[in-house]
């Protein structure tokens, strides 16, 4: 089964937090990350502690 | 006239102007203009700037006014027409960049002595020359600091207006590039091209090569205690034939009793920490700041390096390989002088700490916790100090939560509580996206209202200092604001509320090398 993330961007800040810990999958773009879905599987490790270190919250697994 | 040239000259004449798109330099238009109506065929006509007197000279199309490499003794101000500066880059190709009425051209006689570049006339100019010797006589300098200084700010102003116009211009610029960019770290570029052609293996991971920024490099020279003192031809060369190259925080740069790379370094940022056996086989360490070299001993006295040395943060390291090394050391009485002279004062140095068993502690205990690059410390005494804990109170008070914690470092009676020490290369400031964590011109670190509380900056610092917290909101629906918190020696206020409350006077804000120095004795 495939993971999917989305982001609730009422609580996303644009810290950049999450594109700190897996570049690969978040990207902030005017100050809002955005979310490379296609990519999480590879990078499921990363993509996974990006989500739990987002200190908003804003990363929700769908 | 004699009067000391500083900054307004360069910048103040711009808002009485309004300058043509491209311009970057623009001087008292009105004194031209006056010019300009006199008869076209006067054989001198003099135009003042900074109080040197420039004479008006006229060119005709294809004209040479310089060539490359000749002596250069003069620059000049463009006032009608179009000049284009010539220079071949590393492949062969001629660099070509436009000159633009109301620019200089061939500033950089003031701190060379040949020509960086050829000037030809585009279409029929009119051009005010200023001789070199007169800028040089009129012009009170302190020495060569303020000089530099100057030009420094000059050549950036300069460059910004390229970059500029890079932008508008791209089919001539882009492809050919501009005088400055090629300026940069000849040495490099031509390393860079060897290694490709050759397949040369690749420098380590933790190294990484890339361009100077000559001038930053003289101003670097010339702050130095060590190489204020050499000439002008000997910072050229040193500019000319170094090759930058960073490390990231410790890595080993040179192993004892080996030669190294056969490179001399010169520190441009950062810290390092050289550790060595003593006679008595002893380990000592010592460090060095930025400013200072390492890596002369194969050179100076044909052996292998005495000492291993480790990056204390991230450094930047200037190169010279063993050649350009040779040849300055050989050739140049000045530089021979003043590496001579600190391989005595880091022997005093070294032989001081052997035999002072406190002192050889302190640098330690400095170098461990990473004290040698703080600037502003807060220490308490233990010998003074009661437990009574106002300090924390008055902190608490003041900001709505205490900024440091009593969980400390500790060498004999000084604690070093886990609070701000405004590194010198703070670790910090690179991550925050916000912007909201910034050096202020009084060397604080602060951080603004815009902060979200991410926390990136409280994970980067290596030390703890800065802490992430909910702040109170007025209204119980809405979500709570974090934010960072970290000491800032009470910036806002006229004392530290730490400091003033200490009944004993135990708590301090101090600078760790003069303080620890006073203790060791």
């Amino acid at each position: 089964m495939e993971t999917k993330f989305k982001i609730d961007l009422n609580n996303c800040t644009g810290c950049g937090t999450c594109e700190e810990t897996a570049p690969v999958v978040f990207k902030v773009v005017n100050e809002k990350a955005t979310i490379n879905n296609s990519a999480i599987n590879k990078n499921i490790k990363a993509a996974i502690e990006a989500k739990d270190s987002c200190p908003d919250k804003a990363i929700i697994m769908v | 006239m004699i009067r000391t040239l500083d900054i307004t000259d360069f910048i103040e004449q711009k808002k009485e102007n309004v300058p043509p798109a491209n311009t970057v330099y623009v001087v008292e238009t009105s004194a031209l203009s006056n010019n300009s109506s006199m008869r076209a065929d006067a054989a001198a006509c003099y135009h003042e700037l900074f109080g040197i007197k420039g004479m008006l000279i006229q060119k005709e199309k294809g004209a040479i006014i310089y060539h490359e490499g000749s002596d250069a003794d003069s620059f000049y101000l463009l006032k009608k027409g179009a000049i284009a500066l010539k220079r071949k880059d590393t492949n062969g190709n001629m660099a070509i960049q436009e000159i633009k009425p109301f620019e200089f051209l061939g500033v950089e006689s003031l701190f060379s002595e040949k020509r960086m570049t050829s000037a030809i006339v585009d279409s029929d100019a009119e051009l005010y020359e200023f001789k070199k010797s007169d800028a040089l006589n009129s012009i009170t300098f302190k020495d060569n600091k303020t000089l530099l200084k100057i030009f420094e700010e000059f050549k950036n102003r300069i460059e910004e207006g390229l970059r500029k116009r890079e932008k508008d211009v791209k089919p001539v610029n882009n492809k050919l590039g501009n005088v400055e960019s090629l300026n940069k770290g000849g040495a490099s570029e031509k390393n860079r091209a060897t290694r490709e052609t050759k397949n040369v293996p690749r420098p380590k991971e933790d190294e990484k090569q890339s361009l100077l920024n000559e001038h930053e490099i003289r101003l670097l020279l010339s702050h130095s205690a060590i190489f204020a003192s050499i000439g002008l031809n000997e910072m050229d060369k040193i500019v000319k034939n170094s090759v930058l190259i960073s490390y990231k925080k410790d890595s080993e740069i040179i192993k004892t009793a080996t030669r190294g790379e056969n490179r001399f370094y010169i520190i441009k940022k950062g810290q390092v920490k050289g550790i060595r056996v003593s006679s008595r086989g002893n380990p000592v360490t010592t460090y060095y700041e930025e400013g200072d070299f390492f890596g002369e001993m194969p050179f100076v006295y044909n052996v292998e390096n005495t000492e291993t040395i480790i990056s204390l943060t991230d450094v930047e390291l200037l190169a010279l390989d063993k050649d350009a090394f040779k040849d300055l050391y050989e050739n140049h009485s000045g530089f021979k002088k003043a590496i001579i002279n600190r391989i005595k004062e880091k022997a005093k140095e070294q032989s001081e700490i052997e035999n002072n068993l406190k002192a050889a502690g302190i640098t330690n205990f400095m170098i461990e916790n990473g004290l040698t690059y703080a600037t502003r410390l807060k220490v308490y005494e233990a010998n003074k100090c009661i437990s009574c804990l106002s300090c924390v109170k008055a902190c608490k008070s003041r900001h709505g939560t205490a900024r440091f914690k009593r969980v400390n470092i500790r060498y004999s009676f000084v604690n070093v509580p886990q609070s701000c020490r405004t590194c010198k290369y703070p670790t910090c400031l690179s991550k925050c996206r916000k912007d909201a964590i910034k050096r202020e011109k009084d060397g604080e670190i602060v951080i603004n209202s815009n902060c979200v509380g991410c926390g990136l900056c409280a994970k980067s610092c290596s030390f703890g200092a800065i802490e992430v917290i909910e702040l109170d909101t007025d209204s119980k629906d809405a979500k709570p604001k974090r934010s960072a918190i970290k000491c800032d020696h009470c910036r806002e206020y006229d004392n530290c509320a730490c400091v003033a409350e200490c009944p004993t006077g135990a708590i301090k804000h101090v600078n760790p090398e003069t303080y620890f120095k006073t203790i060791s004795g």
